[in-house]
């Protein structure tokens, strides 16, 4: 347990780039060997790294969400996942692509699950937008949201139709000036490509 | 090592179990792959016997052994993709697709081109009745027993894992019948081959309800 404990300290803000990746491959090496302690059953490395693990995916999922209440559910799916996939991580093998792909996948879980519309309402700079006295329009107010930045107008009205301003498909599509199974692919789309993007992103 | 008190994290260290030794994917796909071939050796052979002369056959016509090793190769490559699919990994699922798929398309396009230039001459020796039906039937316990195995893992796609676990059980009767059934191509595609179709539907279907999720 001592080799653990060595490892404890280290901190990652304020730090050069090289020092900052020397320290990112001590805190992989570190969850790495706590992962492969608990697989044997070592209970106590184990509930050490779930407290680490917290705090890391709390702050990427931080980053991309912002509301709070959001990343504190999908904090705890994940660590839930993490614990159900315990036995999946290869001690051979790098840490974090495990965890992230993991993150990643409860992060898409929820925006289908719960909607895009809370999402991007949960996104300070959306929340600065709307309140605007000139209120612009959706098209500029989701330009503030991260995770719809990549996507094409049309998509992102789509989504904007339908899960911001809570419209059916049928009465989208009419507003759209398209037919309703038309905008049943764009929203299909546009969630698709949101979640391409998440994957796409490398691990923090 | 002592962390701050946190129910929830504490409740899931309590939980832990030490990791069976059985479970690397390594020796998951041993246990699948002896089992499911023990199985439809035995089931196919419980029946009737394999087609008088095959093993003549299989030395005389080199196109016949690459059909057969290339089908082995895909059941290989099935289980292998599976059990890669049932471990958190970034690699796109398409890119963990690839030998398979080339695997399938291979053999495919070497019984599609035997329908113009036979590997063997078609004969009617050897031909079980209702060999779709087995080929159908012996691919189910394989199917499950790689669902069961891959319930201990954490795939995140499930319904395409469940559906290459499909088509992978129904790889192995379809091989075995290419040498315990008649031998023509077109009986081949679709009396031994065809059953692989309704075993991925299966898969694809069982996958999300009996595959756990995460």
């Amino acid at each position: 347990m001592a080799a653990c404990v060595a490892y404890v300290d280290v901190g990652l803000v304020g730090n050069t780039p090289d020092r900052v990746d020397s320290q990112a491959d001590l805190l992989e090496a570190r969850w790495a060997d706590w992962m492969a302690r608990a697989q044997g059953g070592d209970a106590d490395a184990y509930r050490t790294l779930l407290g680490e693990l917290q705090g890391a995916i709390e702050r990427y999922l931080r980053s991309r969400f912002g509301d709070p209440d959001l990343v504190e559910e999908c904090t705890q799916e994940s660590l839930l996942a993490v614990h159900r996939a315990r036995d999946t991580y290869d001690p051979k093998r790098r840490f974090r692509p495990w965890l992230f792909t993991i993150v990643r996948h409860k992060a898409i879980d929820m925006l289908r699950r719960r909607g895009v519309r809370e999402v991007v309402r949960a996104d300070p700079d959306v929340v600065n937008a709307t309140a605007d006295p000139n209120h612009p329009p959706p098209t500029e107010r989701l330009e503030a949201a991260r995770l719809l930045k990549a996507l094409e107008p049309k998509y992102r009205d789509a989504l904007w139709l339908t899960k911001i301003e809570g419209l059916s498909i049928g009465e989208a599509a009419e507003k759209a000036g398209i037919t309703p199974s038309a905008m049943k692919t764009r929203v299909h789309r546009a969630i698709r490509a949101v979640r391409k993007h998440l994957a796409g992103e490398p691990e923090p | 090592m002592s962390a701050p008190h946190n129910d929830f994290l504490d409740g899931l260290a309590q939980e832990l179990k030490p990791k069976p030794k059985w479970l690397r994917p390594i020796s998951v796909g041993l246990i699948w792959w002896l089992a499911s071939w023990a199985f439809v050796f035995g089931a196919i052979l419980t029946r009737a016997p394999l087609r008088p002369g095959f093993d003549g056959q299989l030395l005389e016509s080199l196109r016949l052994a690459l059909e057969i090793a290339i089908g082995l190769g895909l059941g290989a490559a099935g289980i292998s993709t599976a059990l890669q699919l049932a471990v958190p990994d970034p690699t796109p699922l398409g890119q963990r697709l690839v030998i398979p798929v080339v695997l399938l398309a291979s053999w495919l396009g070497l019984l599609a081109y035997g329908l113009s230039d036979p590997a063997l001459a078609p004969s009617m020796l050897g031909k079980r009745e209702g060999c779709w039906i087995e080929a159908l039937l012996y691919g189910l316990p394989p199917l499950a027993l790689g669902l069961a195995l891959l319930r201990r893992l954490a795939p995140l796609s499930r319904a395409p894992v469940g559906a290459l676990l499909g088509l992978t059980a129904g790889s192995l009767p379809g091989i075995l019948m290419q040498l315990a059934c008649m031998y023509d191509p077109w009986h081949a595609l679709t009396h031994h081959v065809g059953p692989m179709i309704p075993l991925a539907l299966i898969g694809a279907v069982l996958g999300p309800r009996i595959l756990r999720r995460i």
